[in-house]
C-alpha cells in the first residue's frame, strides 16, 4: 500500500516553521479554542450523519409500528412484524438471504484467498493477469446484469449454445427456481471476488517473503503450506473480508431487478428487494420498514460483536 | 406528528447549510406526462414525437414526456410521486389501477370534461375498453394503448410440416395437436416450440375465461378475486399440460422472451399482446399470422388490457384543464389510428377505423383488425381491485409455481387466492 | 528432474491465473461481440464469419433509444459534485477528529461508526420519506443528500492527519494561522494520497449506483447512465434487442473500464484504503 503522506511535501514544509518545541500537554483549552473549532469542522458531516443516518433508524422503527391506508398511516401495533414473521413469502425472503449472505461469505473467503494467491507472483507483467477481476469491481452492477442476462438467455444465451453446441440438455437458468438465486449468486461472485482477493493480496504482500519461499523449498504440498503457513497468517484479513463479505452481499439488490425480480415465485427473493417491493412497488410502507429494522438488528448486533472482537485485539482509539 | 416535527427541524438546519430552494417559474404551462413503454423499440420515439408535435402547436401548454419503465416501475413511480405531494399532471397508467389510484385520491372523474363544449364522444369508444375506466358511474380515464393478447403464428412453419398457414388452432385441443406437429428436434434439444405463453397473470386470465369463468370481477367490484375457482384450475391445469406434452418450454416463460423467440423462429405460436403487433411484422423473417386465441370449454374469450390516460388531482385546475387540452389532442380519431399503426395496440375508438391513416392500413394489413373483433368476447381485466399491483404479482407467482412444477395448479391458486385475501382485507375489503 | 518440476511449480500457477482470467473475460468479450454482431450471425456463425459482418448500428440506435448525453451529464454532475463537497465534509471532520480536543468526541466518534455498519442502501425506505419532506425529490442534492457526511471518508482522513508531525502544525499556528489555514496549507498538500484513495472509491461507487437514484429521480434531467440503461433493458413490451443492449451496455461501462485499465495500480491501492477502518 501507498504511504498515506506525501513525503516530499512533508519535508519541505519541514522547513517552513521555526519548529518550537514548547507544547503544553495536549488539550482543548491550551490549543486556542480548538473546541468551537472541533464543532464548526464536524457540523457538516454532523448534521447529514444525524438526519441522513440517525433519524432514518428512528424512522424505520416508527414507520413499521404502521401501515398505510389511502394516503394515512395508521397505527397496527406488531403487525407488520407478523407479516415479516410469519408470512411464507418472507420466511423464503429471509431463508434466501440468510443462503446468499452466507454462500458468499464463505466464497468471498476461499475464493478470495486462493485467487490472491495466484496473483501474488512476482512477475513483471502480473498486472496484465490481474486485469480481469479488478475490471468486474469497477463496472456498474447494472451493467454486469445487462452482461449476464445475455449469457443466461434461454435460448439465445451463451451458457445454452455452449451446453448446446456438445450436445448437452439446455436450461432456462433464471427461469428455475432451484437455479435462479444461485444464478444471481454467480453475477455477484464474478463481479466481486477480485474484490476480496485485493484484500489477501495486501495481507501475502504485507507477509516476510522468505516464510513462502522457504516452504516452498521443503518440498512441502500446497495443501499444507495454506493450511499451516498462509492461512493463520491471514487470519486478521479473514476476519475483516467476513465482515465486508457480509455488508456487501445483504446490499446486493441491483442485479435482482435486471435479472430475476426475485421470481421465480420468489425464489430469488433478497431482503432489500422485498424492501423495495413492499416499500416502493406497493407501498406496504410499514412492512418494508419492519424488513429494514430487521436488516438493521442483524447489523447492528454484528457491529457489537465486532467491537467486542476488536476491543480485544486492537485499540482503535 | 411527532416525526413531523423533528424533519421539520431538521430541514431548518439543513437549509442554513448547503442549499437553497429551487422553484422555477414559467410562463407556459408546463405539463409532466409520465408514460410507460419499451424504450428500445419505436413506441417511445412514436410518443415523444406525437408529443413534440402537440408542443408545437401549442404555445401555452407544452408537455414533457417522462417514460418510466414498464407498467408497474410507472405506476410505482405515479403512486410514489402522489403519496408525496408532487404528482405529474397526466399520466398513462393501467387501466386496472384505476381503484388504486381512486382510493389514493389521486386522480379526478374526467365526466365534466367529456360533457363539456371540449369534450368528447365516449360512447364513440369500445365497450370493452371502458369496463375498466368507470367506477361509482364516473369515467376516470380515456382508453389510450389498449389490446387484448392474441395468437401470433409461423405461417411458414405451419406450411413446412404440412399445416394449413391460413389454419390456425381453433381450440385448445388443437393448440396442443397443432402444437406437436411444429416442435422441431434436434437430438435432446428443442430448436423450436410449438408455442410459448408467457407466465403472466394477464394472460392467464384469458384461458380462465375460456375455462368458463373470469379471476376477476366482471362488475365495479374492487374486492373481486376468483382465483381458486375450478376454472381457473382448469385453466392452469392446461397451461401444465402444454408443457407435460411438449409443446411449451418447462420453466417460466419472461414477457420480452416470447417475442423475441418468435422472431428467432424458436417458437411457432406465441400469445402476446397485439401491442407487439408492429414489431414482430416488422422483424419476421417468415408470414406472421394472427388468430383469436384459441377457445377453452366456454368457447373464446379475452381480457382487455393496457394504458389509459388519468388527469392527477392535487394539482391546479388550469392544469388540469390543459391536461385535458392534451389528451383530447392525442385521441383524435386520426392520431389515435397512427398510434395504433406505429405499435400494434388497437385503436380504441371507432371512428379511428373510419378515417386515414388506420383505415388503408386495416385493409392492407388484416393482422391489425384481429384484436378488434376479438373484442366481441372481451370483459374488463384483471385485477382491477384494491391492492393490484401486488395481486398481480401475486397470481403471476401462482403461474410461476405450477410451470416451474413446483405446486399442482390448485395449491398454487389455493395460496395465491389466500394471499390476495390478506391484500384486499389490508385495504379495507371485507371478504366472507 | 528436479529442476524440471520446479520449473513446473512456477509456471502452473501462472497459467492458471492466465486460463482462469480468460475465463472471467467471457462475459465482457461476449458482450463485446453481440455489441457489433447482428445478433443471428452472433449465433450462428464463427468468429470469421462476425469479423464480415461488424457493424456499428447498434450503438447508434442505443444512443439514439435513450438521451444518453444527458445521462452521461447527470451522472457526472451527480457523482463529481457530491465527490466535491464530500472533499470538504471529510476534511474538516478527519481534521477535527484527528487533531482537535472537544467534549463528546467519543459520542461523535460512534455517530461516524455507526455509518459504517449500516450502510445507506439498507435505509433507502426511511431516507426517501425524508426526502419527500424536505421535497428533494427527482434532485441532485437528494441523490447525494445520504452520502454527503462520509465516515469512511473521515476515518480515513483522520488516520492520515494522525500521521503529519505536530512540529508542522505548531508552527504554523505560532505564525498566527487558523485552524482552516493550517488545514488547508499545511495538512492537505502532504495528505493527496488519501484524498486521491477516497475519490476513486467515491467515484466508482457512486457511478454505479443504482437503486438509490432510481427511486429519487424521475426526469430525464436527474436520470443517471445506470438507471437509464436498466430502463432500457427493462423494455419489455418488445422483446429484446441484444446487439442494443449490449451496446448500452458498453457506453455505461466503458469509462469505468478505460478508467481501471489506466489506472490500475492505484485503482487496487484505494480499494485496499477503502478496507481502513
Amino acid at each position: 500500500m501507498k504511504p498515506l503522506l506525501n513525503q516530499r511535501e512533508l519535508e519541505k514544509r519541514k522547513g517552513l516553521g521555526s519548529g518550537r518545541k514548547a507544547r503544553f500537554s495536549g488539550f482543548s483549552l491550551s490549543l486556542g479554542g480548538s473546541g468551537a473549532v472541533a464543532y464548526l469542522f464536524l457540523l457538516p458531516s454532523l448534521i447529514f450523519l444525524t438526519v441522513f443516518t440517525l433519524w432514518p433508524i428512528v424512522s424505520a422503527i416508527l414507520t413499521s409500528f404502521h401501515a398505510r391506508r389511502g394516503r394515512n398511516q395508521v397505527f397496527v401495533g406488531l403487525q407488520n412484524y407478523e407479516r415479516v414473521f410469519s408470512d411464507p413469502l418472507s420466511q423464503q425472503v429471509i431463508k434466501n438471504t440468510a443462503a446468499y449472505v452466507t454462500a458468499g461469505l464463505i466464497l468471498s473467503v476461499i475464493g478470495g484467498l486462493l485467487l490472491a494467491i495466484l496473483m501474488n507472483q512476482g512477475l513483471r507483467n502480473i498486472g496484465f493477469f490481474r486485469f480481469p477481476f479488478l475490471a468486474t469491481i469497477g463496472l456498474p452492477m447494472v451493467s454486469v446484469a445487462s452482461i449476464w442476462l445475455f449469457l443466461y438467455s434461454p435460448r439465445v444465451g451463451l451458457f445454452n449454445e455452449l451446453l448446446g453446441s456438445v450436445g448437452l440438455p439446455r436450461s432456462n437458468w433464471l427461469s428455475n427456481p432451484d437455479l435462479a438465486l444461485s444464478g444471481l449468486f454467480v453475477v455477484y461472485i464474478w463481479k466481486q471476488i477480485g474484490y476480496f482477493a485485493l484484500f489477501y493480496l495486501a495481507a501475502l504482500q504485507s507477509l516476510p517473503g522468505d516464510v513462502l519461499e522457504a516452504a516452498t523449498l521443503d518440498g512441502v504440498t500446497f495443501w499444507q503450506k495454506l493450511r499451516h503457513i498462509i492461512w493463520p497468517l491471514v487470519s486478521p484479513t479473514t476476519y475483516f473480508v467476513s465482515t465486508i463479505a457480509v455488508l456487501n452481499s445483504l446490499q446486493q439488490v441491483d442485479h435482482v431487478f435486471v435479472l430475476t425480480q426475485g421470481g421465480p415465485n420468489n425464489a430469488s427473493n433478497l431482503a432489500l428487494y422485498y424492501v423495495y417491493e413492499q416499500g416502493f412497488k406497493w407501498f406496504n410502507t410499514g412492512v418494508a420498514a419492519a424488513m429494514t429494522v430487521v436488516l438493521l438488528a442483524v447489523l447492528l448486533t454484528m457491529a457489537m460483536l465486532q467491537f467486542v472482537f476488536l476491543e480485544r485485539r486492537v485499540h482503535y482509539n | 406528528m411527532l416525526k413531523k416535527y423533528a424533519v421539520l427541524a431538521l430541514v431548518l438546519l439543513l437549509c442554513v447549510t448547503l442549499f437553497g430552494g429551487g422553484a422555477l417559474a414559467q410562463e407556459p404551462i408546463t405539463l409532466q406526462f409520465y408514460y410507460p413503454v419499451g424504450v428500445a423499440g419505436p413506441l417511445a420515439q412514436a410518443i415523444d414525437g406525437y408529443v413534440a408535435e402537440f408542443n408545437a402547436l401549442n404555445e401555452d401548454i407544452q408537455v414533457e414526456p417522462i417514460f418510466t419503465g414498464g407498467y408497474s416501475e410507472n405506476m410505482a413511480r405515479a403512486t410514489a410521486a402522489i403519496l408525496s405531494g408532487q404528482p405529474p399532471d397526466v399520466a398513462i397508467l393501467l387501466g386496472i389501477d384505476i381503484y388504486t389510484l381512486i382510493q389514493l385520491e389521486g386522480i379526478i372523474p374526467l365526466d365534466d370534461y367529456i360533457a363539456s363544449e371540449e369534450g368528447l364522444d365516449i360512447d364513440d369508444f369500445f365497450e370493452a375498453f371502458m369496463a375498466n375506466n368507470i367506477a361509482d358511474d364516473q369515467v376516470w380515464s380515456i382508453p389510450w394503448q389498449r389490446s387484448t393478447p392474441i395468437l401470433y403464428y409461423n405461417k411458414d412453419a405451419f406450411a413446412e410440416v404440412g399445416l394449413d398457414p391460413d389454419t390456425p388452432p381453433a381450440n385448445w385441443d388443437e393448440l396442443v395437436e397443432f402444437g406437436k406437429q411444429l416442435v422441431v428436434q434436434d437430438g435432446d434439444n428443442v430448436t423450436r416450440w410449438g408455442v410459448e405463453v408467457p407466465t403472466s397473470f394477464w394472460i392467464f386470465a384469458n384461458f380462465a375465461i375460456q375455462a368458463g369463468r373470469h379471476i376477476g370481477s366482471l362488475g365495479d367490484d374492487p374486492c373481486g378475486v376468483y382465483l381458486d375457482t375450478p376454472e381457473a384450475i382448469e385453466a392452469l391445469a392446461f397451461l401444465r399440460r402444454l408443457q407435460e406434452e411438449g409443446v411449451m418450454p418447462d420453466g417460466a416463460v419472461a414477457w420480452g422472451t416470447a417475442p423475441a423467440d418468435f422472431i428467432a423462429g424458436a417458437s411457432a405460436m406465441i400469445y402476446h399482446s397485439t401491442g407487439s403487433l408492429s414489431t414482430l411484422l416488422a422483424n419476421s423473417p417468415f408470414e406472421v399470422g394472427t388468430a383469436f386465441m384459441p377457445a377453452g370449454e366456454a368457447g373464446y374469450g379475452a381480457n382487455v388490457g393496457g394504458g389509459n390516460y388519468y388527469i392527477m388531482k392535487d394539482i391546479d385546475k388550469e392544469r388540469q384543464d390543459a391536461a385535458w387540452e392534451f389528451i383530447r389532442w392525442m385521441v383524435r380519431p386520426e392520431q389515435i389510428g397512427q398510434w395504433g399503426i406505429d405499435s400494434g395496440y388497437v385503436a380504441p375508438r371507432a371512428a379511428a377505423w373510419e378515417v386515414d391513416p388506420l383505415m388503408s392500413y386495416a385493409e392492407d394489413v388484416p393482422q391489425a383488425s384481429t384484436a378488434r373483433f376479438q373484442l366481441e368476447y372481451a370483459v374488463k381485466e384483471f385485477p382491477a381491485t384494491y391492492g393490484g399491483q401486488e395481486i398481480q404479482v401475486i397470481t403471476t407467482q401462482a403461474i410461476e409455481a405450477v410451470n416451474t412444477g413446483e405446486l399442482s395448479p390448485e395449491d398454487a391458486l389455493a395460496v395465491a387466492q389466500e394471499r390476495a385475501n390478506d391484500v384486499l382485507t389490508q385495504n379495507g375489503c371485507e371478504l366472507e | 528432474m528436479n529442476s524440471q518440476k520446479r520449473r513446473w511449480r512456477q509456471i502452473l500457477p501462472i497459467l492458471s491465473l492466465a486460463v482462469f482470467g480468460l475465463i472471467w473475460l467471457v462475459p465482457l468479450f461476449w458482450t463485446l461481440a453481440a455489441a457489433f454482431v447482428p445478433t443471428t450471425e452472433l449465433l450462428n456463425g464463427s468468429p470469421l464469419v462476425w469479423l464480415q459482418s461488424l457493424h456499428f448500428g447498434a450503438f447508434e440506435e442505443a444512443w439514439s433509444a435513450a438521451p444518453f448525453p444527458r445521462f452521461y451529464l447527470n451522472t457526472v454532475i451527480w457523482v463529481f459534485g457530491l465527490l466535491a463537497i464530500q472533499l470538504v465534509t471529510i476534511s474538516l471532520a478527519g481534521f477535527a477528529l484527528a487533531r482537535l480536543d472537544f467534549r463528546g468526541k467519543d459520542q461523535i466518534f460512534f455517530l461516524f461508526l455507526t455509518q459504517l455498519m449500516v450502510p445507506a442502501t439498507v435505509l433507502i425506505l426511511p431516507n426517501y420519506q425524508t426526502l419527500v419532506s424536505l421535497g428533494w425529490l427527482d434532485s441532485y442534492q437528494g441523490m447525494m443528500a445520504p452520502y454527503i457526511a462520509s465516515a469512511f471518508g473521515a476515518f480515513l482522513m483522520r488516520q492520515a492527519f494522525k500521521q503529519v508531525p505536530k512540529e508542522l502544525e505548531e508552527a504554523a499556528r505560532s505564525d498566527g494561522a487558523s485552524w482552516l489555514q493550517v488545514l488547508w496549507h499545511v495538512f492537505l498538500p502532504v495528505t493527496r494520497a488519501p484524498l486521491i484513495a477516497f475519490s476513486i472509491v467515491s467515484i466508482t461507487y457512486h457511478w454505479n449506483e443504482f437503486l438509490w437514484p432510481l427511486l429519487i429521480t424521475s426526469s430525464v434531467e436527474t436520470r443517471p447512465l445506470t438507471v437509464g440503461l436498466a430502463l432500457l433493458v427493462q423494455s419489455s413490451e418488445i422483446g429484446a434487442q441484444w446487439d442494443q443492449l449490449s451496446a448500452g451496455t458498453l457506453i455505461v461501462a466503458a469509462p469505468v473500464l478505460i478508467l481501471i485499465a489506466l489506472v490500475q495500480k492505484q485503482f487496487t491501492n484505494s480499494f485496499l484504503s477503502s478496507g481502513i477502518k
